[in-house]
């Protein structure tokens, strides 16, 4: 279903594979990437810490960079042994967001060459704001389908909530589902914020071909079900204004 | 033992080294040339004095954020404000426009800001800047009448505006949460100032 504000946050396309590049491979794949995520890339690191003789050997590693676009909204990470697309707030659809996916592959492919894959995630962070004040206690029961039920007598006014579902397998691919809620830090004024997390991935890809697009449709199709089943008429009201 | 690190002042300074010997070039650019070495050696530094360019760097990473903080916010926004909007931050935070010694901006400020501009639905992109605190200021005009609004970084609004209403000029100043702005601001209908000239019904 296409709403007026879409409540996704972020998108994410992942793609793991069985081996692991150099740093340097990933110092090259960065560059290609500068006409596409001209913002400055983020180097992320590992930090190595051992006792040895007596004392602490620290040792810093590079394993990839985070890049981001002109407008800071669309990301690629690129790590050893994966690489994913996301974008956040401005989602253009599936078909936008899936073609930014191959073209990011190719300049990866280019660099590292055609890897072994052995895991696809596909993920969806969508935000629910509902008008609500601060300390106004809300049924999020109202909005999700996905919200389990608290006795009476254990509620409070704490108003904390944080859930994690895991499932699967699901589907051809045999897609595993970690889905989550969590309130939020309210977004805007006046409103109260919920997360709902969708998380899918699958480790029935054996090469890189047409067949990944298959697997990924097929896994965009059980993320949009998924989301669909979790929210309630009230929710799809709120996407609408 | 292995642990990742996102730590920000590690990549403040791991760009900051990667930008330094720079001048005018974007940091993209520059830190492109730079090899694998150079990113090791900088994160070597970690920890150690900070590189001249220290600045150059952080702002880099802060403007990153703001536009992930318009992102977010995004869906309430109008595809043309939030475009300018974007393009006015960029503006504002092109570091050939910045001298070392310059207080770095405040991204939680910015997070204010955008939150005000989303709860006042703000239509008429404001002018923005950049008090010596840090803090981002937004302002607003309206043939004559002026409206300056500072964002601090715990949603605390500090306003300054002149008003001409039944010919007679006001002048006003105040402090106020966020979410008391339009009310203490009312007598001076804000609202004037923030729709848009060929919009402005509101006044």
């Amino acid at each position: 279903m296409i709403y007026k504000r879409p409540p996704i946050q972020e998108a994410v396309i992942e793609i793991r594979f069985t081996t692991n590049v150099s740093p340097e491979k990933l110092v090259e794949v960065e560059k290609d990437n500068a006409p596409n995520y001209p913002l400055p890339p983020i180097p992320n690191a590992m930090l190595d810490i051992e006792m040895q003789n007596g004392g602490l050997r620290v040792e810093q590693r590079l394993v990839g960079f985070i890049l981001t676009g002109p407008n800071g909204d669309e990301k690629q990470t690129i790590g050893p042994n994966n690489f994913s697309v996301s974008i956040i707030g401005s989602y253009p659809g599936w078909e936008k967001f899936v073609e930014r996916f191959k073209r990011d592959k190719q300049i990866w492919e280019r660099r590292c060459g055609r890897l072994t894959p052995a895991r696809l995630g596909i993920r969806f962070v969508n935000r629910l704001d509902v008008p609500a004040r601060p300390d106004e206690e809300v049924d999020w029961a109202t909005y999700l389908n996905t919200i389990f039920q608290i006795p009476d007598k254990m509620r409070s006014k704490t108003n904390e909530l944080q859930m994690r579902y895991v499932g699967g397998p699901l589907g051809v691919g045999q897609w595993q589902l970690t889905l989550s809620v969590a309130k939020a830090q309210p977004a805007i004024l006046n409103h109260q914020s919920i997360v709902l997390d969708i998380d899918i991935g699958s480790t029935q890809i054996t090469k890189v071909d047409e067949s990944l697009y298959e697997l990924l449709k097929e896994g965009h199709d059980l993320k949009n079900s998924f989301f669909e089943s979790s929210i309630t008429d009230a929710a799809r009201e709120l996407f609408k204004k | 033992m292995t642990a990742a690190i996102l730590d920000p002042t590690f990549k403040a300074n791991m760009l900051a080294q990667l930008a330094s010997g720079t001048a005018g070039s974007s940091l993209a650019a520059s830190s492109r040339e730079n090899t694998i070495q150079e990113l090791l050696n900088s994160a070597a530094a970690m920890g150690t004095s900070q590189s001249d360019a220290g600045n150059f760097g952080e702002l880099n990473i802060l403007l990153v954020k703001v536009l992930e903080q318009i992102a977010v916010l995004g869906r309430y926004f109008e595809p043309e404000f939030k475009s300018a909007l974007i393009k006015r931050v960029q503006d504002l935070l092109d570091p050939s426009e910045w001298g070392k010694e310059d207080a770095l901006p405040s991204a939680a400020s910015f997070h204010t800001l955008l939150r005000l501009l989303v709860s006042i639905n703000a239509e008429k992109q404001p002018g923005l800047g950049i008090a010596p605190n840090g803090n981002f200021v937004a302002a607003w005009h309206d043939g004559e009448d002026r409206f300056f609004v500072e964002a601090t970084k715990n949603d605390l609004m500090k306003w300054v505006l002149s008003r001409t209403i039944e010919t007679q000029k006001e002048r006003a100043s105040g402090e106020a949460k966020i979410h008391r702005f339009f009310e203490v601001t009312r007598a001076w209908r804000p609202e004037g100032y923030i729709a848009h000239a060929s919009n402005n019904n509101r006044k």
